[in-house]
């Protein structure tokens, strides 16, 4: 039986220092090789990467927004850090991140449907995993009172066989043979190419908000508040959008609502998301707001 | 409970704990703690269907004894007929109700004869094809005189409900089993380490090797449509090797398990892959169903010493059994036919039983001609696969007829892995297993298994897929 023991905590010990080893492997790939997401983009900027302006949000401003276009119209510098399914979770830490780096000048925020949601994005916020030793990403997370959150952080390499498809071995793999996020040569923006497809156009895109305040949001409006960062709100365009963001008006200081901006499907990628040709001309409407301030 | 579940990992460790220092080293005590795990385990996932598996072990409990009591044949078959009724009736409705009420309301639908009928909101036990299979093999091999029923209740109910192999086999032989339950065990050293490694080798099968081919079968299966010739062919081989990797994997962590309680199971896969024709690999996959069906129907139906034509409806009857035994699909009749298909020429041409050694005993690599058979017996079991995967007849058909389009390239696969990541890991459970080929696995009292066991968990760690952890596909069954 002892014979036994010793070595049931021989493969246990062999598990623990692997773990421990390739935990600190994995996340210090995160912080000093290329960024492969925009979370590990912005951890790697300093106080002496200066930025007019930021833009903060989901896909639709990954794929809707250009800065190149924007500096050609206003000779303003800026990058776009929107995320995959990105939430106001998510949108809080990265406005926390560059308000502590005192580098940008103004932030651009797009809300929308997903304004009711306070908490974590399922496809987007295990990006922020690597960094959950930082004081303002574990206070984040843990104020989710879940207690995996709490594993992530104290379990070595639990996060990344947690999230073994996003952040784990591949993603590992890509860090230390270089291959960065491809999207920051074009300042992060992503174009879409496709069109709309003729049945998805015939439906109208339905969504509701509840009047509340979203409580990331909130925070974020301290931040700014409290560290002289001045924040404008928009929400990007819908295709038949059946719904109204008027509500936003009466939480939001300097909201811009576009969702009805467009009606022309050439315009779209999907409901939800503009394609190259939509992209061009929003991209001008957000330069002209910014442009203005 | 899964093996590979946090549920699993705590109540191992206490069953293990309590049988060698709770139970005094008798073994009563150490049967009586079995059925108690045995239930919770399966209780765990529903507790009605306890009362099935106690129902099922009641019959075969009494019916063995009755059977033992009788004086003349016929009416110790009586007592046996009432044991298949009963096993088989269990089975029949909870796996094949709604398939046959379907099959029948389609049959007279196709003559122009439509009508409706009843279709249940049946769920399925899980584990129900494997304990019915062992009970009823109790049930046969006392009728047969090939054992004594037991007495001992508690002993039978170790047999029928014993945790690691309940719910996906290996399907136990009381001839094995029962003895086994019926003497003190004694704490095993080097047994128990064996079965650790066992548990650590099965469980690099499902995690890595398994769940990570599935990421890719899943997708292209699922969307065969939108994939070329290379694609659907390397989604056949992802298939076959998502289902070695998870049903030897179950088997591996179930006969380890088995080992730290100083019980040993029977070994159920041997290397298949390996194998140089399609009688070899049926020696070597699931061997504890093709056993049973060899036992329990193809010898009673005089096997092969019979008529060439009785020998080919022999042939086809087991492996439609087999088939059906998957599932309740017509898919699964068509696997089982497509075994069938290969195997018969072999056995009529008395070359089903060429190759019973291990490929290459004796050298590193296979001759070319072993290769060939290996290649060859992989590429038709591959073929059959795509019937055993694809959600219907007409689907399988459909994939293969985008494979013979022959349209050649690589293309990206929609999903979060690089591509065809699954091809290395697959490359290293064969370099694996085919230096180990002598061993019962891998990871066996072999020169340098400790560093094998280490190099396997390390693997675990970094390339298993913890976020797509699939069911046992074996629970369906």
């Amino acid at each position: 039986m002892k014979k036994l023991l010793l070595k049931t905590l021989f493969y246990l010990l062999v598990i623990a220092i692997t773990a421990f080893v390739f935990e600190k492997l994995f996340t210090y790939t995160h912080y000093h090789n290329a960024p492969r997401s925009s979370e590990d983009w912005v951890m790697s900027l300093d106080s002496t990467d200066t930025f007019d302006y930021v833009l903060l949000g989901s896909s639709r401003v990954l794929n809707n927004i250009d800065p190149k276009i924007i500096e050609e119209k206003t000779g303003k510098k800026g990058i776009n850090l929107g995320v995959y399914g990105g939430q106001a979770f998510d949108i809080k830490l990265f406005a926390e991140r560059l308000i502590n780096l005192k580098n940008t000048a103004h932030l651009y925020i797009q809300v929308d449907d997903s304004w009711n949601n306070d908490r974590e994005g399922k496809t987007s916020s295990f990006n922020w995993l690597p960094f959950i030793e930082e004081d303002f990403v574990w206070e984040q997370f843990n104020a989710l009172e879940n207690e995996q959150y709490w594993y992530y952080k104290h379990i070595p390499f639990y996060k990344y066989a947690s999230f073994d498809s996003e952040i784990g071995i591949r993603d590992f793999i890509k860090g230390i043979t270089n291959q960065k996020l491809k999207s920051i040569a074009d300042s992060g923006f992503i174009s879409l190419e496709e069109e709309i497809p003729s049945e998805e156009a015939s439906k109208t895109y339905p969504f509701k908000l509840k009047d509340t305040m979203n409580l990331q949001i909130n925070h974020i409006l301290r931040m700014c508040t409290e560290n002289n960062v001045p924040v404008t709100f928009f929400t990007a365009p819908i295709f038949n959008a059946e719904g109204d963001h008027s509500i936003l008006n009466k939480y939001l200081p300097n909201y811009h609502d576009f969702t009805n901006t467009y009606s022309n499907p050439d315009y779209f990628k999907d409901r939800r998301h503009l394609n190259a040709t939509g992209a061009f001309h929003f991209s001008e409407k957000i330069a002209d707001i910014i442009n203005q301030q | 409970m899964l093996f590979n579940s946090f549920d699993f990992a705590i109540f191992l460790p206490i069953v293990f704990l309590l049988y060698w220092f709770g139970t005094n080293g008798n073994y009563k005590y150490q049967n009586i703690l079995i059925v108690l795990a045995s239930y919770v385990f399966y209780g765990w996932w529903d507790w009605r269907f306890l009362l099935l598996m106690f129902g099922s072990t009641i019959v075969d409990y009494f019916i063995g004894l009755a059977i033992e009591r009788q004086d003349t044949k016929a009416s110790k078959k009586r007592f046996l007929f009432v044991s298949i009724f009963v096993n088989l009736g269990i089975l029949g409705f909870f796996k094949y109700f709604n398939f046959f009420t379907e099959s029948f309301v389609d049959t007279f639908s196709f003559f122009g004869m439509p009508f409706n009928a009843p279709s249940l909101s049946i769920i399925l036990p899980v584990g129900i094809s494997f304990y019915t299979f062992q009970t009823l093999s109790y049930s046969i091999d006392v009728y047969r005189g090939k054992l004594k029923p037991t007495s001992n209740f508690i002993a039978f109910a170790a047999f029928v409900s014993f945790f690691p192999q309940l719910v996906a086999g290996p399907i136990e032989r009381a001839t094995n089993l029962i003895p086994q339950f019926l003497k003190k065990r004694t704490f095993q050293s080097e047994e128990a380490l064996l079965g650790l490694r066992q548990i650590v080798w099965g469980l690099f099968k499902k995690i890595v090797v398994a769940d990570t081919c599935a990421n890719y079968a899943n997708e292209i299966f699922n969307n065969y449509e939108h994939y070329n010739s290379v694609t659907l062919v390397l989604g056949a081989i992802a298939f076959a090797f998502q289902i070695y990797g998870d049903f030897s994997g179950y088997s591996d962590i179930a006969i380890g398990t088995a080992r730290l309680f100083n019980i040993k199971l029977m070994k159920n896969f041997s290397y298949p892959y390996f194998s140089r024709d399609i009688a070899e690999f049926w020696r070597r996959w699931h061997i504890s169903l093709s056993t049973w069906f060899r036992d329990y129907v193809y010898i009673p139906l005089g096997g092969s010493k019979v008529s060439q034509r009785k020998v080919i409806r022999n042939v086809f009857v087991i492996f439609l059994v087999s088939g059906f035994w998957h599932g309740a699909n017509w898919t699964f009749l068509i696997w089982g036919f497509l075994n069938a298909l290969y195997f018969l020429p072999l056995l009529l041409r008395k070359q089903n039983r060429k190759h019973l050694d291990i490929v290459a005993e004796d050298g590193l690599f296979p001759s070319l001609k072993h290769l060939w058979g290996i290649v060859l017996t992989f590429s038709i079991t591959t073929f059959a696969w795509i019937f055993f995967r694809a959600n219907s007849i007409t689907e399988a058909f459909a994939y293969i007829e985008r494979i013979a389009h022959f349209n050649i390239g690589i293309e990206r696969i929609n999903i979060n892995r690089f591509p065809f990541e699954f091809l290395p890991i697959v490359a290293l459970l064969l370099y694996f297993e085919w230096f180990s080929r002598h061993q019962e696995f891998p990871l066996y009292k072999s020169a340098k298994y400790q560093f094998k066991t280490i190099v396997v968990l390390v693997a675990i760690l970094l390339l298993g897929s913890f976020s797509t952890i699939e069911d046992f596909i074996y629970f369906q069954f």
